[in-house]
């Protein structure tokens, strides 16, 4: 009988000896993923051509003409708490013809991250607002996808009009963070 | 007389035997202690940087959802045991977002005079141990290959970090 709670003692020594160095053993790794800041944009619809026309009727005011096919889409990813804007400008020396502006509103399509619209801007040499609140978003690539873009050629002053004036100018988008 | 000197040979006998039974107990305690205990060693790290080169394709774009290491990005060694053992995993985020899912998977068997199974399909990592492969004897360069799912542009710009565990267990 003494033997046997010896044994039995000893047993269950072994087993907590056993637990302790038989066996489990371990070693580890890290993974690392960076997300970096995306902004990118790109237009949809390329070049266009905007005229004001001759009234329909004598002694109303020249027509102005819009265009409504093109595209904005873009691609941002910001750390939290941070948003993009979406700015429009041409180039230096750019200018509409004579007793005309150049307007234009962008709307986003209402997906999230987007942005809002700023409304209806004057293009200029300088960087106009178009769009706020932009954060993470992928517009999408299809021919309709992204923000709508409406430019307005307006006739502002009809006594400054000079017939057969053409311009060319270069819109261009940028995509910034929020300041 | 002759009974009294019975019992002190049977009292011998026990002690005797006793001593015996723990004589061996306490070798069969030493052995594992001389020898070690199973070891594991995992060598390497998986960094990646993602950004507007990941894009599907042009601006407006998703990011690519997944993103596979090397298939031997991450070695493990198995050594000091002649026994059967199990590896499980297990991950503890330092910072990780809720939309990655880690995966993980055995991409070739190593070297060595045992034997290993399982693992060679991707599974998820989880923050509990789940078994990943098993095997006997010392097995060495055996070759893990990671699988990140779940990026896109909604996981906010940042640096990611999770840490994977890897223990093995005699069995």
């Amino acid at each position: 009988m003494f033997i046997w709670k010896r044994l039995i003692f000893t047993a269950v020594i072994i087993l907590m000896f056993h637990s302790v160095f038989s066996a489990q053993t371990q070693d580890t790794h890290p993974v690392t993923i960076n997300i970096s800041g995306i902004a990118v944009v790109s237009l949809v619809g390329g070049a266009l051509s905007l005229s004001v026309t001759p009234p329909g009727t004598g002694g109303q005011p020249p027509q102005n003409d819009l265009d409504n096919t093109c595209y904005l889409q873009y691609t941002s990813c910001v750390p939290t708490g941070q948003t993009r804007t979406l700015h429009v400008a041409w180039a230096a020396g750019d200018s509409a013809p004579a007793g005309c502006v150049l307007q234009l509103i962008i709307s986003p399509s209402g997906g999230a991250g987007e942005g809002s619209s700023s409304g209806r801007r004057t293009i200029s040499g300088s960087a106009q607002t178009v769009v706020t609140g932009i954060t993470h978003c992928a517009t999408g690539t299809s021919a309709t996808d992204g923000a709508n873009i409406r430019y307005d050629l307006t006739v502002s002053d009809a006594t400054s009009l000079v017939a057969g004036e053409n311009r060319s100018v270069t819109v261009t988008f940028t995509l910034t963070d929020a300041s | 007389m002759r009974t009294l000197m019975n019992k002190a040979k049977q009292r011998k006998k026990r002690y005797a035997a006793t001593r015996a039974v723990f004589v061996v107990l306490v070798v069969l305690i030493l052995i594992p202690i001389k020898t070690g205990a199973i070891q594991i060693s995992v060598t390497g790290s998986w960094t990646r940087t993602i950004d507007a080169a990941d894009l599907q394709g042009l601006a407006g774009s998703d990011l690519n959802p997944v993103y596979e290491s090397a298939t031997n990005q991450i070695g493990i060694e198995i050594r000091q045991t002649s026994a059967n053992w199990s590896v499980d995993i297990k991950k503890i985020d330092t910072n990780w977002h809720g939309n990655f899912h880690l995966f993980v998977r055995r991409t070739s068997n190593g070297n060595g005079s045992g034997s290993i199974s399982g693992g060679t399909t991707y599974q998820e990592v989880t923050d509990v141990d789940q078994a990943f492969f098993s095997g006997f004897r010392v097995r060495t360069f055996i070759d893990i290959q990671l699988r990140l799912e779940g990026v896109s542009v909604q996981v906010p710009q940042d640096s990611y970090t999770t840490t994977l565990y890897y223990t093995v267990t005699e069995i």
